[in-house]
């Protein structure tokens, strides 16, 4: 029992209120009058954080001036400050972290919050939400990813087997992240666009592989995608036509639609429109069965059906296999005419 | 005897970094002729008089002598504050009167001392913009500390602040004050500091009196 409770006790003392540490104590970080817009402190962010946790010359000038413990070893995000995909540039650490630190959060199911996060969030996807609360995914979604609640049922037979489930729980930055395994965790910075930690290429027009679509990968088997297990007409839009999951899915959620699709929404006009009746709709037609009535890279899906006893009224062959990449492709062209 | 004793306080002023700077004739707020600053009137000889009249005070207590600021300020915020930001009051309103810079140091009552108004990036101008700054001026009841604890800033009781031996508490009416960390009389922890007025040689040592680590 004392070691249980010594155990809460020491979750309990966050890191930046050791004064072991953190010699200097408050001053390290504090002024008492700050620049304006600052809470007491001398500079903006993310320059104040940074004298910290921004390199080895940052730190050493910090352990000189008596602020910091030579053995204090914070994290050093200096390599993701110069990474292309920068969270919000890194203009405020403490939107998301708490500088005094918190107690121990609790867990009442699910995944709870990172260390260090707000203390009002019970769960990390609540703390994102703060900014991000547009996304589908934090509207009344038809399907998501298992972030803040759990589908009631599914058949999800592309889940990679060792534990996944349709009843794993899922946190935001299970996909967002530093790429970079070896620097400190957090969804800092990311050499891949939209601060995933694997690359995920959105645009139409490449080729297949394992690293074009390692993201999706990292949990949906790639095999299974490509034995058409969950969709019978994966491998060609995905080989064949060198379609980008982006192009159908949300990676979030699916506002209106089943399986996170997104083939409504306006954020795909880019690529998809209607078809030569004027409709641009999914239907659900049964399990792993579904009608498309679109227009996607240049070919007109008039109704065209889909499922796994159900054969495509078009031979796979009519999809075309692109050559350019998505802003080049002439959209809802109509051959007939 | 009386060269024993002078050694003794000659060795106290070697010793003791902040030796005479207690008494506010030794320190940067006066601003008389014989002040140790460079902000000070050269025409002005009283010690005292910048901020203090004998007569026609106003606020009475503490028989203040110095033309108050008209000024609106832009106030502390955070989520982590369950208090009420409120407009500077009480002994802020004194100090700011000065360090806001919208009035003029020899702005006195019922004379000019002919001293210019702080200006910014000076030393001590604090401007109107205090959202950088520590709050001041609300009250804080327990209801209030409560929730400020619960909203993630730390706050020791209403008298466990009280009890500091520096006098680092809050005033007569339970309100954070500049005075509550100020000591706008004695500077005699500025040369450890390196805060003028702080009430503690470190600048931590204040903060701890309120917010427990």
């Amino acid at each position: 029992m004392p070691s249980i409770l010594m155990l809460v006790l020491l979750a309990a003392v966050p890191g930046h209120r050791d004064w072991g540490k953190i010699p200097g104590q408050c001053e390290a970080c504090h002024v008492g009058h700050g620049i304006p817009g600052m809470k007491m402190a001398p500079v903006g962010e993310p320059d104040l954080c940074l004298r910290c946790h921004g390199g080895a010359a940052r730190l050493t000038e910090m352990v000189k001036q008596g602020y910091v413990s030579a053995s204090a070893a914070p994290q050093d995000i200096s390599r993701e400050t110069a990474m292309p995909s920068l969270h919000d540039n890194l203009k405020s650490c403490s939107a998301c972290h708490a500088g005094h630190g918190i107690a121990a959060p609790p867990y009442i199911s699910g995944k709870g919050p990172k260390p260090g996060t707000k203390r009002t969030n019970q769960f990390e996807y609540e703390l994102c939400a703060g900014c991000h609360g547009g996304n589908p995914i934090f509207q009344s979604p038809a399907s998501f990813h298992s972030v803040r609640t759990l589908p009631k049922s599914g058949f999800f037979p592309s889940l990679k087997s060792g534990g996944m489930t349709a009843r794993t729980w899922i946190n935001c930055s299970d996909c967002h992240g530093v790429s970079d395994a070896s620097l400190p965790r957090g969804v800092h910075a990311s050499v891949n666009a939209h601060l995933l930690k694997f690359n995920d290429q959105t645009l139409d027009g490449q080729a297949e592989s394992a690293s074009t679509y390692a993201q999706c990968y990292a949990c949906h088997d790639r095999n299974s995608i490509l034995q058409n297990e969950s969709f019978s007409l994966h491998q060609t839009h995905i080989v064949n036509g060198m379609t980008s999951c982006y192009s159908c899915h949300d990676s979030h959620a699916g506002r209106t639609l089943p399986h996170l699709l997104a083939i409504e929404d306006e954020s795909r006009n880019d690529r998809i429109s209607p078809d030569l009746h004027g409709r641009k709709t999914y239907t659900q037609t049964g399990n792993l069965a579904g009608v498309c009535s679109l227009t996607c890279h240049g070919v007109n899906h008039d109704g065209w059906a889909y499922g796994p006893k159900t054969s495509l009224r078009k031979q796979e062959a009519t999809v075309p296999v692109l050559k350019r990449r998505a802003q080049d492709i002439p959209v809802a062209t109509d051959k007939r005419k | 005897m009386k060269s024993l004793f002078g050694m003794a306080v000659l060795g106290l002023a070697v010793v003791s970094p902040g030796f005479g700077q207690d008494s506010v004739a030794n320190t940067v707020h006066n601003l008389a002729r014989s002040g140790p600053g460079t902000v000070k009137s050269p025409a002005v000889e009283d010690v005292c008089g910048f901020c203090h009249v004998p007569h026609t005070a106003s606020p009475a207590v503490p028989l203040w002598g110095h033309t108050l600021s008209s000024a609106t300020y832009t106030v502390y915020h955070s989520d982590s504050m369950a208090s009420t930001a409120v407009q500077p009051n009480g002994a802020s309103k004194l100090c700011l009167c000065c360090h806001d810079g919208t009035i003029a140091l020899g702005d006195l009552k019922g004379r000019n001392a002919a001293l210019g108004a702080l200006t910014k990036g000076s030393k001590g101008y604090l401007g109107t913009d205090l959202s950088g700054s520590h709050p001041v001026s609300m009250v804080l009841t327990q209801a209030v500390m409560d929730a400020d604890n619960a909203a993630g800033t730390p706050l020791q009781s209403l008298a466990g602040m009280a009890g500091d031996r520096d006098g680092v508490r809050l005033d007569t009416e339970n309100r954070v004050q500049c005075t509550s960390c100020h000591d706008p009389h004695s500077d005699k922890n500025y040369p450890i500091s390196g805060i003028h007025f702080w009430r503690k040689p470190k600048f931590s040592e204040v903060c701890l009196v309120c917010h427990p680590s």
